[in-house]
């Protein structure tokens, strides 16, 4: 959404202007009287008719569109361009409604600005340069000693490890309203009295408040997984419920907390994290300020948890900021020991994304996954993944866009149908299967079926129990048929058509990123692995280069007669992508041979869950470019499978992702960088560079130093 | 006569813009930074040996150079910059101070203009290429979600009989 935030301030004449910045954000109204902008991409305009015959916005209609953090500078430069506008011009000395303006870059997080407004705050203009952070700040009076010395000092406040001011310097003088003459200027009013220190701000002026949209909302359900030893796993179960309307305007509330896990008294936690202008260390409110409803509020005073209030209270100005709540639970597992894991909720009131809940491991190799959905509508399936960092650099811009709407899907449609035109199926029940077995040898139906052939059992192709429920949406309750002898209405089941569906759509599911930014090539193998358990089939692995972040939708082709199974991973456009064979019936001996046969499957298929345990590859090594850690868990089945064992295993199929676990120091990319492999101009880098094999020529230097040079670039330099 | 401008400098060695403040020598009227210096023994310019004067006149009264907040030069005939590595003192008010290029401030304005493949940046990155200076952690992050059910025990088992068609085929 588009919002301005809208600064007025008079020349000496009585003239008044307009400078506004807009971009896109919001602002509210904070229950203290403030008002909070937090705004992306912004612009500068000017407006009343254009100072000096030049309408600025032309030069503003550039900046507004702020494509990458690196063209802060282009977007500078068009500033400048704009200069005829500038403030100096004009003999300011009167100025009303005071505003703070705080801009500020960075090339981590990417662009973004905030004004913020405050009653009788700082005055002081300039850039203030906070290491990989350029602050531009500006306010109208009422300068505290302290920030007198900030702006008195600025020159050398470049030293140590604040990058150089004099790189901004040039920017600075002409970046907005030319800076120095604008803050001389504001100074002096505030000298001749003609601004009164003491002045309290009434409003902003012209500016549009838009709401936070209810978007911003954000209920879930909090979903717990976790592994138990081997291959087994315990089904998913809410942990709690969780909701939280626009967060200006309702508190958080913790709708319900299953009982049956135990939460621990001494690991609740609630704060928020300022990103952007309040560090963590103070921004942290343990405990409190939010809302226990339903089964959570008997935990609530177990927690030591304060009233509830509002948590806007708490907020960071900038809106740049995490709410976390921490809760911690006894997990019990299969050894009878309890394991404690908790869950953080990050929020960003700018970009609410769900992709940006996390999922924490507890210490036992117990993990918790935040399923996001809403309350009464169900859980969305999808396991959201952890997002290190939601900036998303120009990089991924540039990758080639997948189009798989190229690929045109051709069926066959019908061919079961020509596999039984010759023969009939019929859904049966326990009873009725005893009933065909015991008329099959009464005299009547052999009398008859001798005309035919010798041995009546020749007419019964295949009996097979089934595990699923075939689709017998088409099917009749007929008489069963056997060769010429209709067994009569005593005996009856469902003929299934010859035209019956045998697919079966079992359900979808998505592996998603996890790692982000530089990290990103840690979502593919070998480093993180995917496999799906897939019931009458085995352990499988997915190709993750496939299948990444991609809407899959598993399916299982069934041949009632023969009882094979065939399992597809689908695309969203209908593409197959992988697919499986299995073998999903029991057969039922009918005769003595056929019975030999069924048998030696029975056993085959005990040997099978033997070759399973004995070639499981779990723990298997890869090759890998992590120097450690890196072996996945990967499991195997071998063998055909036997539906007679399988039949007593697990019915669901499951996704099983297995990710590596990194903790990022914080200053990785400024101590050791991150790949690039890509030829660029030093000028126009910033920071740890390094090159492997540096050709230093068009430098007049001696032989040994350029040997310096070439061995502190392959080094890494700071450029 | 070779001058040197003593230097406070407090960047890493592999930064090319470096944070330094000069020393006030007061030596030479038209710039109070100049150190007048002499080349006492053969050396190189990698790693020249400068003899100076250990007396400040940036002052009234002479005092004794304050070698605890100098660490860097820059030698004028030389037109090249250097860490100063170490500092011997000699009678006689003078020092001998043992110099190492600084190769990459003294061309920063050429280096900064080089065009190369670049290997590893800290803000610039191939978000598609491994890198082997990652550590990962022993532990591993298994997740595993329900998809659907094939069929299972909840519906029970279903017994398909097939036949010859016969009649009814």
């Amino acid at each position: 959404m588009s919002t301005t935030v809208g600064l007025l301030l008079a020349d000496d004449q009585g003239n008044r202007k307009n400078v506004s910045l807009k971009g896109d954000g919001y602002c509210y109204s904070h229950n203290s009287g403030l008002y909070y902008c937090a705004l992306n991409n912004f612009g500068i305009q000017v407006t009343d008719g254009g100072w000096n015959g030049v309408d600025p916005s032309e030069y503003v209609e550039q900046a507004w569109q702020l494509p990458s953090a690196t063209n802060i500078l282009q977007h500078i430069t068009n500033l400048k361009n704009a200069q005829a506008y500038n403030i100096s011009d004009n003999a300011w000395n009167e100025l009303e409604n005071c505003a703070e303006i705080l801009v500020r870059n960075t090339y981590i997080a990417g662009p973004y600005s905030l004004a913020r407004a405050y009653s009788g705050l700082p005055a002081y203009f300039g850039l203030e340069p906070q290491g990989a952070v350029y602050t531009a700040k500006g306010c109208i009076y009422g300068m505290p000693a302290s920030d007198n010395d900030i702006w008195n000092t600025v020159d050398t406040y470049a030293g140590g490890t604040i990058k150089p001011w004099t790189e901004l310097k040039e920017y600075t003088e002409q970046m907005f309203f030319d800076m120095p003459l604008f803050f001389n200027l504001l100074k002096s009013a505030a000298d001749k009295g003609i601004i009164d220190p003491s002045a309290e701000l009434i409003s902003l002026i012209d500016t549009e408040i838009v709401p936070v949209a209810d978007d911003y909302s954000m209920h879930f359900d909090i979903y717990i997984d976790y592994v138990r030893d081997g291959l087994g796993y315990k089904s998913t179960d809410v942990l709690a419920r969780w909701t939280c309307p626009a967060i200006n305007q309702a508190t958080p509330e913790f709708l319900d907390a299953n009982p049956d896990y135990e939460y621990r008294a001494d690991n609740c936690y609630i704060g928020i994290y300022g990103t952007v202008d309040r560090p963590v260390q103070i921004m942290q409110t343990k405990y409190g300020e939010l809302q226990w409803k339903g089964t959570a509020s008997s935990m609530r005073s177990a927690c030591g948890m304060s009233d509830p209030a509002n948590i806007i209270n708490y907020l960071p100005f900038s809106g740049f900021g995490d709410l976390l709540c921490t809760i911690g639970y006894n997990i019990p597992t299969e050894s009878g020991e309890s394991d404690f894991c908790s869950f953080t909720i990050p929020y960003n009131m700018m970009t609410l994304d769900p992709t940006k809940l996390y999922s924490r491991n507890g210490s036992r190799g117990s993990t918790i996954t935040l399923h996001y959905g809403k309350p009464d509508s169900g859980v969305d399936p999808n396991v959201i993944g952890w997002n290190i960092d939601a900036y998303d650099p120009d990089w991924t811009d540039k990758k080639p866009t997948d189009n798989d709407s190229d690929y045109s899907i051709t069926t066959v449609v019908g061919i079961n149908s020509n596999i039984g035109l010759m023969t009939d199926t019929y859904i049966v029940n326990d009873t009725t299967l005893a009933s065909i077995g015991k008329t099959l040898w009464s005299p009547n139906f052999r009398e008859a079926i001798e005309l035919v052939n010798d041995n009546p059992i020749e007419n019964i192709i295949s009996v097979k129990s089934l595990p699923i429920q075939p689709d017998i949406s088409g099917a009749t309750l007929s008489n069963i048929v056997i060769g010429n002898v209709d067994f009569g209405s005593q005996i009856q089941g469902y003929k299934l058509p010859h035209t019956f569906n045998p697919i079966k759509t079992i359900g979808t599911l998505k592996i998603p990123r996890k790692f982000s930014n530089e990290l990103d090539w840690l979502n593919y193998n070998p480093y993180t692995t995917a496999q799906l358990f897939l019931p009458y089939i085995g352990i499988v692995d997915i190709d993750i280069q496939k299948a990444l972040d991609r809407d899959l939708t598993l399916k299982y082709i069934f041949d009632i007669i023969t009882g094979s199974c065939t399992a597809g991973l689908y695309l969203s456009n209908g593409l197959e992508i992988q697919k499986w064979q299995g073998n999903i019936a029991i057969d039922i001996p009918v005769t003595a041979s056929n019975r030999a046969q069924v048998e030696a499957q029975y056993v085959q298929g005990g040997l099978n869950v033997v070759a399973d345990i004995l070639t499981g590859n779990i723990g298997g090594a890869i090759s890998s470019a992590m120097n450690t850690a890196v072996t996945p868990f990967h499991s195997t089945t071998t063998g055909s499978p036997s539906p007679s064992c399988d039949a007593f295993d697990i019915q669901n199929a499951y996704l099983i992702i297995d990710r590596p676990m990194y903790d990022r120091p914080e200053r990785f990319n400024k101590d050791y960088g991150v790949p690039l492999n890509m030829t660029r101009n030093f000028k126009n880098l910033r920071g740890f560079t390094q090159c492997d094999n540096p050709h230093i020529d068009g430098i007049p230097c001696t032989e040994a130093e350029r040997e310096i040079i070439e061995e502190l670039i392959k080094g890494g330099i700071y450029l | 006569m070779a001058n040197c401008i003593l230097y406070r400098m407090t960047s890493d060695k592999r930064e090319v813009n470096k944070m330094m403040s000069p020393l006030k020598i007061g030596r030479v009227a038209e710039n109070e930074n100049y150190l007048p210096i002499a080349i006492s023994k053969e050396c190189s310019i990698i790693h020249p040996i400068i003899e100076v004067g250990t007396l400040s006149f940036n002052t009234n009264s002479k005092r004794f150079i304050n070698f605890n907040n100098v660490n860097y030069c820059y030698i004028d005939i030389l037109k090249r910059y250097y860490f100063i590595d170490d500092i011997v003192l000699l009678p006689d008010n003078r020092a001998e101070l043992h110099l190492s290029i600084d190769a990459l401030y003294t061309w920063r304005d050429a280096i900064k203009g080089l065009y190369l493949t670049v290997n590893r940046q800290e803000y610039d990155f191939n978000n598609k290429i491994a890198d082997p200076q990652v550590l990962a952690r022993v532990d591993r992050s298994i997740i595993c979600s329900n998809v659907g059910s094939v069929g299972g025990s909840g519906t029970g088992y279903h017994i398909a009989i097939t036949t010859t068609g016969g009649l009814d085929a």
